[in-house]
């Protein structure tokens, strides 16, 4: 099928989020086509209001606004405590259990040679730095419970022993190969307590 | 439990069909390349969740359509079960139990266990070896629960570490980064090793049975065949090996040992049939394998499993054919495609329900007595 070049490009742009293949870009591209140019705009100018908004917390690496983000900045949180995540999104899964009192780190992503990242490629260094602060006294790993995020756990495991601070891996009761994401409140909040240690 | 309707939309050269399908054995006759075998694909792509011809998904679809619709009822006892297997043009495929879409399950082996014999089956002796680790990983996943899982993760295991020795060997990651994914690579592999070592413990003797039933004078023995055959710790033995061939594997950019490597060693009066056996022997072995995984998949389900069977009638003597329909009468239900029905006159297997497709449309010919 062809189509006219900028819908083309739209299509094409589309299909580079994630979860969307050539099928879903083709219906949304269509339907974009219908909206009005408000609407259209609203859009437009919702995604170019994050990307000049909203930066990384120069602590943990999570999205906010600021410098630093709301958790970071939180008196009542439990310094002696960091829970270890891949992206943003798995705090936000694990704040919905209100299980968890500590601090975060995100790491933004896990070890996987297939997509070429390593461990250079991750927050470990910055991580190791918090930990130099003597009020730390466990992290939580709390990676995916797939092979990348295992494999980055392990990893993580091995520096952060040496160092005297406790290190747990949340319980695997979540859905084996799945995204933390995606695990409900219930069974997250359960593999928090039940963490163990490495 | 057993399929008792189908009903395709847009499958292959199936336009729209819909048909009954009979306790016992079910034969779908008709002449060549009149949608024979499109029919038990579509069974197998429902009931197995995979086609044994292509890993495609679209090629499935009628061509020029966009969707395709495979559906039918699973009957057993008071219960019916109505599966479902849909295919967009482009997209994955969508399964729905009682019109319910069902997020997890790829396939519905936890309703029914379906087995797919076709004549690619009875060159197993004679293929690659990949065949042969298709065949364990096929009884695997149906006698172990947790087999698919395993072999899955530590494919995707295999897959990193590969795409890491090429980096390594680009000097684009540190080498000491293979020290974590040799670790992951052992704990998974020596698991999945231990695992086929138990599949291959529980199949051996179904098959050499069967073999020695059929061919009196014959002996047939199956071994399973990896890089650590005779180790009493596979994990230790498996790191040991790994560290000590490094510097080779990072100039092959592969992983050379562990179980993606794996055999089965076939022999029949202690040759290796693979290299010594006759045609004859190498489908009799063929066909021992797939009789033994029907009897042990029925043991330990403990239900009898629907054999799919495709054109294997054709391939056999009349010896083997014997055999084979002995033992598929006694099954609680059969689909077996043939172009004659002719080979069902000579043996006495009871009611047979007729089907016949002509390009594509199907005909219920009703009750054959063999
Ligand atoms: N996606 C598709 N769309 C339309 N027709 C298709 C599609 N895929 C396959 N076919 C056609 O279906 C026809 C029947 O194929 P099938 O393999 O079922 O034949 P068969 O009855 O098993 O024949 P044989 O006895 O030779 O094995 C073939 O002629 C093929 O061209
Ligand atoms: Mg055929
Ligand atoms: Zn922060």
């Amino acid at each position: 099928m062809y189509y006219a070049a900028p819908v083309a490009i739209l299509i094409d742009e589309l299909t580079k989020l994630p979860g969307i293949g050539p099928k879903s870009a083709q219906r949304l591209a269509f339907y974009l086509l219908k909206i009005s140019p408000e609407n259209a705009k609203d859009l437009a100018d919702a995604i170019m209001n994050v990307k000049d908004k909203i930066g990384f917390c120069n602590v943990c690496f999570n999205i906010t606004e600021g410098d630093m983000c709301e958790l970071c900045c939180d008196f009542d949180r439990d310094d002696s405590l960091i829970c270890v995540v891949e992206e943003p999104r798995d705090i936000i899964a694990i704040e919905k259990t209100s299980s968890f009192k500590g601090r975060y780190h995100v790491l933004g992503g896990a070890i996987s040679p297939i997509d070429g990242i390593g461990p250079d490629d991750l927050k470990i260094r910055e991580l190791l730095d918090r930990l130099k602060d003597e009020k730390v006294k466990e992290i939580v790993i709390a990676t995916n419970p797939n092979i990348e995020g295992e494999a980055t756990a392990m990893y993580l495991a091995k520096l952060v022993k040496p160092l005297g601070v406790k290190v747990t891996r949340i319980a695997s009761g979540l859905p084996v190969g799945g995204d933390l994401e995606y695990a409900d409140e219930v069974t997250l909040g359960k593999a928090l307590e039940g963490r163990r240690e490495m | 439990m057993y399929l008792q309707n189908l009903k395709l939309l847009n499958f292959r050269n199936h336009k729209k069909s819909s048909l009954n399908f009979s306790l016992g054995i079910n034969l779908i006759t008709g002449k060549n390349s009149q949608g024979k075998t499109n029919l038990l694909e579509a069974i197998s792509v429902l009931l197995i969740g995979r086609s044994h011809r292509t890993t495609l998904n679209d090629t499935l679809i009628t061509l020029g359509e966009e969707l395709s619709l495979v559906k039918g009822d699973l009957v057993g006892g008071s219960k019916k079960e109505c599966v479902e297997a849909v295919f967009r043009l482009g997209e994955t495929k969508i399964v729905k139990i009682n019109g319910v879409r069902d997020q997890k399950t790829k396939d519905l082996r936890g309703l029914m266990n379906t087995i797919l014999f076709s004549p690619e089956d009875l060159r197993i002796a004679k293929g690659g070896p990949d065949k042969r680790r298709a065949f364990i990983d096929e009884v695997g996943e149906q006698i172990n629960y947790d087999y698919n899982h395993l072999r899955w993760k530590y494919l995707r295991t295999l897959k990193q570490r590969n795409d890491l020795l090429k980096l390594v060997a680009a000097r684009n990651q540190k080498r000491e980064a293979l020290d974590l994914w040799d670790e992951k690579l052992v704990s998974t592999g020596s698991k999945f090793i231990y695992t086929r070592r138990d599949v291959v413990k529980k199949i051996r003797p179904y098959c050499e049975r069967i073999f020695s039933k059929i061919n009196p004078r014959g002996v047939f023995t199956i071994d399973y065949v990896n890089d650590f055959k005779d180790s009493e710790d596979v994990e230790v033995d498996f790191l040991k090996k790994i560290k000590s061939i490094r510097e080779y594997e990072m100039g092959r950019g592969v992983t050379l040992v562990g179980p993606h490597r794996d055999d089965l060693e076939l022999c029949v009066g202690g040759k290796d049939v693979r290299l010594y056996g006759s045609q004859g022997e190498q489908r009799m072995v063929g066909l021992c394998l797939k009789l033994g995984e029907l009897e042990l998949v029925q043991k330990e389900r403990k239900r009898s499993p629907l054999l799919l069977m495709d054109d294997v009638l054709s391939e056999l003597d009349e010896e083997k054919r014997g055999a084979l329909l002995g033992f598929v009468s006694q099954l609680e239900q059969s689909i077996i495609t043939s172009t004659s029905p002719d080979y069902f006159k000579c043996v006495s297997v009871g009611e047979i329900n007729l089907i016949e497709i002509s390009n594509g449309s199907i005909k219920e010919m009703g009750c054959l007595k063999a």
